[in-house]
């Protein structure tokens, strides 16, 4: 098993991620997952990044296939290297094997591998940099690669992987003292945000998959983590500084970009809660029932948080029967289409019509066209569809609760008119309408 | 012969005490609002094994459901109302066998020992949920038995006791997360402080730890996933309901946890922190010094924070008599000594006994003609009949006429409470009908129940609006009015 850990571990990411893509199969049908997919399937149309540019040609020769079947190599390619990065920090092996187990079914790694993202291809690449860098010409120069091609996905992603890199070659007391002068300055960040935001707006709550962030991480791996800070912090981080400098890296990151940078972060936290773990088990207690039932609590919660992000994804819109309905637009003339802002690139993708609002349109726009779904009067409603240009109307279930409370709220209200409003397709969770242009 | 005594006395408080709980929640044939919550989950746990958590509230209600299976499994053998009046009362009262066995362990002394128990089960705010059946009847004794299993630790019969004893109070009430917080900070003080510890104190605080976040998680995640962390605020709507966490008075506060005990509670901190390094002490020194923090981020209600507070002063007030009496001993005041302990009886009396009876006397409870009314209900409304009720009548609804309810005090996964409670305002008040008849189709509600409590907290007679007998019929006019809506605003 010692030999052939980081094998075993690549199994079983591919068993698991498998696994996760055929239960969303079963469960929601073979639609591509999420509403960020669909925005990289544009993108990708007309390519401008790495990522993007491969999306395309995949698209274009696997179709379908491929927008599933990328994630799931690129994830258990990841595992695979982050297992070999492990290797090279010279950890215990059970303690890089629980880690590479902890990447895989973290809920933010979850989701980059059963999602169209970039941070798929980048999350590999920057390990590949990492497995590669040594001082054989070869390897560092396949390294160099990697780091080239990360900066054609993003020059966070080329900056932030580079600085690991950079700080892999300075001296341990170097790492220490960047360690402790940045986690300063988070806490600092940190302080300076919680003064101005309410508390529920915080960037680290809000990265708790069990409060329902995509780009999570389950409250165990939190807990964990923490206690993997506290083993390590014992050590003054002498045996960890590079672990020490990639937390704090990230967590910078995150706290300055938001919770999309969490698959970084996962990757310094997946490792200490795998030391809290090894810890647990090696260390003797003078209750062992407790330790025991402790271990049992861990893996529960940890699997609990897995099982629960794995149902999510599996039901994860869009569905199959808002795909249809889009699909009935894209066959309507040409016009512009107001929804939730959330289901954008679902109309741009299947139905082929511009979205009025958009995740990229500026908050005051987005305010004063969220006014238009509560508007309870024919006339401003005939001149507010008329100067925001809005030819149809799509609902969906989700809008009942984002944007209406009930059936009869706003401008839901005004549909019934069949002289405004004109219902073109309707399905059980669906309603497309066309405004109707009266003088 | 010493320990029989002093069991005795234990047992004599503990049943003085009991005697004064159970005279105030029989004082009245029915229980006090909030009992009825209980009443609900005690009918759905003995019928379907299970508590109601989404059925008939008007919004999802998810909770601890430890306390209502307990209280269901007394109930399979007496009447519910009758075990919903006897038993949270029995484990209230064992409050004071914990703390006098705290208190005799820390102080050494009996006598203080006796009056720590004397204060613990006269304080006013605990002794106010007498007949409302709160979990914290249940909660607030185990929270102090698990910190004297915790003291005994190092003996492996109270570490197993302590381990089954926090699991149970894992799923009964969420101070479990005090109990976390005050012992993982009491294990911080204790290295701090250099004083003795052994490895089970961090074993079992790492395990409970885990094991309450865990649950927590398990209860709350809709809530929290739906909220975010305003769910640990529990969505009090505040300028609706200031009081619930309002502390400014801290005259009434101190009052409400039982003055004397308090003020002596706080002076013991200050002299034997400073003075003395107990681990005893800083074990029930911890739960105070997190409750402050808790009640400084308004996570902790005042009823749960001034009840634990209460509890804990009552320990530290055995170790002000042992001081005390040590004092007299050694002055010509020693031949008086009984009347300085029949001046701190007096003071008990006074601070925490009288108190105990006016706050208990406090709390509003319904007529049995309501009762009835809710009953009635029950037996000749439709099933699937929505009743508007005043706010406090909202347990009743699914309690006693087992249909649904608009609101009650519940508020944790509702969104629009402020939006329902100015609704049910204007049901009672408003003598429209056409802004009634929207109301009512509104909350889909047929029904409304009007008490004599409603009546008087909304000083109305009747529903003006119900006079016309086209659009509302008066069904049921024995004590409380029962109203049938017969008009709705047509889609």
């Amino acid at each position: 098993m010692k030999a052939q850990w980081k094998e075993g571990v690549t199994i079983a990411a591919a068993i698991l991620l498998t696994a996760q893509l055929i239960i969303r199969l079963f469960t929601s049908g073979p639609i591509v997952a999420g509403e960020e997919s669909y925005q990289h399937l544009l993108l990708s149309q007309s390519p401008e990044t790495l990522y993007h540019g491969i999306l395309g040609i995949g698209i274009m020769l696997g179709g379908n296939f491929f927008a599933h079947i990328f994630p799931l190599i690129l994830g258990v390619v990841s595992v695979y290297l982050f297992s070999i990065v492990l290797e090279r920090l010279g950890l215990p092996w059970k303690l890089n094997a629980i880690a590479a187990i902890l990447f895989i079914t973290t809920p933010a790694t979850m989701y980059v591998f059963s999602t169209l993202n970039p941070t798929s291809l980048s999350l590999p690449l920057a390990l590949l940099s990492f497995a590669l860098f040594r001082r054989k010409p070869l390897p560092a120069i396949g390294s160099l690669i990697s780091l080239f091609l990360l900066a054609l996905i993003g020059l966070p992603e080329f900056l932030f992987t580079a600085g690991l890199l950079v700080a892999s070659l300075l001296r341990r007391n170097v790492h220490r003292l960047l360690a402790l002068s940045s986690l300063s300055l988070v806490f600092l960040v940190l302080f300076l945000i919680s003064l101005t935001n309410p508390i529920a707006n915080h960037p680290f709550l809000n990265g708790i998959s069990d409060l329902g962030e995509l780009y999570g991480v389950g409250v165990f791996s939190v807990i964990i983590a923490l206690l993997g800070i506290a083993y390590v912090w014992r050590f003054r981080f002498n045996s960890f500084s590079m672990l020490s400098f990639a937390l704090v890296s990230s967590l910078i990151w995150v706290v300055l970009e938001g919770t999309t940078r969490i698959p970084y972060l996962v990757l310094p936290l997946v490792v200490l809660g795998a030391l809290t773990i090894e810890v647990l088990l090696q260390t003797p207690w003078t209750l062992d029932v407790v330790k025991t039932l402790s271990l049992l609590v861990i893996l529960s919660g940890l699997l609990f948080s897995t099982v629960s992000f794995s149902k999510e994804l599996a039901n994860l819109e869009p569905t199959i029967e808002q795909q249809e309905s889009l699909e009935f637009l894209s066959s309507q003339p040409h016009g512009r289409v107001l929804s939730h802002e959330s289901n954008s690139y679902w109309i741009e993708y299947f139905a082929s019509q511009p979205a009025v609002i958009t995740r990229e349109t500026p908050p005051d726009d987005l305010e004063e066209i969220h006014k238009v779904f509560q508007i309870r009067n024919l006339q401003d409603a005939n001149s507010s569809f008329k100067d925001l240009r809005i030819d149809y109307l799509w609902v969906d279930d989700a809008m009942f609760g984002e944007v209406w409370s009930d059936e009869e709220d706003g401008i839901l209200f005004l549909l019934r008119n069949n002289q405004t409003f004109d219902q073109l397709h309707s399905s059980e969770k669906t309603q497309t309408w066309k405004f109707l242009f009266t003088e | 012969m010493k320990l029989p005594k002093k069991s005795a006395t234990a047992g004599i408080l503990f049943s003085l005490v009991l005697a004064f709980r159970l005279l105030i929640a029989f004082r009245t044939p029915t229980l006090d609002y909030e009992a009825y919550f209980h009443l609900a989950q005690i009918h759905s746990i003995l019928d379907t094994g299970t508590p109601i958590f989404t059925d008939l509230w008007y919004a999802p209600h998810y909770f601890f459901p430890g306390f209502d299976y307990v209280l269901s499994f007394f109930a399979l053998f007496m009447d519910p109302v009758i075990v919903l009046k006897i038993v949270p009362n029995v484990m209230a009262a064992t409050l004071v066998l914990v703390v006098f066995a705290l208190s005799l362990r820390i102080s050494k002394n009996a006598l203080g020992a006796t009056f720590s128990g004397l204060l613990a089960g006269f304080v006013p705010i605990f002794v106010a949920s007498a007949n409302s059946a709160s979990p914290l009847t249940m909660a607030i004794p185990l929270l102090f038995f698990l910190i004297y299993c915790f003291l005994r630790i190092n003996e492996k019969t109270f570490a197993y006791t302590f381990l089954v004893s926090a699991v149970v109070l894992a799923v009964t009430h969420p101070i479990a997360l005090l109990l976390v917080a005050s012992l993982s900070l009491y294990l911080g003080l204790s290295k701090l402080e250099r004083l003795q510890r052994y490895p089970q104190e961090f074993e079992v605080t790492f395990f409970i730890g885990l094991l309450t976040t865990w649950i927590t998680f398990l209860v709350f995640k809709k809530p929290l996933l739906s909220q975010g962390i305003a769910a640990v605020w529990q969505n009090v709507p505040t300028e609706l309901f200031p009081s619930r966490f309002d502390y400014s008075n801290i005259l009434e506060a101190l009052t409400a946890a039982g003055l004397l005990g308090a003020l002596v509670g706080l002076w013991v901190i200050y002299r034997l922190v400073l003075r003395q390094r107990k681990r005893e002490i800083y074990l029930v020194i911890s739960p105070v010094l997190t409750l402050l923090a808790f009640i400084s981020l308004g996570v902790t209600d005042k009823t749960t924070a001034l009840s634990i507070l209460g509890g804990a002063f009552a320990i530290l007030f055995g170790s002000y008599v042992a001081i005390i009496s040590r004092y007299v001993r050694k002055t010509n005041f020693v031949r008086y000594r009984s009347l300085v302990y029949l001046a701190i009886l007096t003071l008990i009396l006074l601070a925490h006994v009288m108190p105990s009876w006016y706050m208990a006397h406090s709390s509003e409870y319904p007529s049995p003609e309501d009762v009835e009314g809710m009953r009635w209900i029950g037996r000749s409304l439709p099933q699937d009949a929505i009743i508007v009720a005043s706010l406090n009548e909202g347990y009743m609804v699914v309690a006693e006429a087992r249909r649904q309810n608009i609101l009650d005090p519940f508020f944790l996964f509702a969104s629009d409470v402020e939006e329902r409670f100015n609704d049910i305002e204007t049901m009672y008040t408003t003598p429209f009908e056409t802004e009634v008849i929207p109301l009512l189709t509104k909350y889909d509600a047929d029904y409304v129940f009007v008490s004599q409590n409603t009546a008087d907290d909304f000083e109305i007679e009747r529903l003006q609006y119900a006079s016309n007998k086209k659009c509302f019929s008066l069904l049921y006019n024995q004590g409380p009015l029962i109203y049938e809506s017969l008009c709705e605003v047509s889609s």
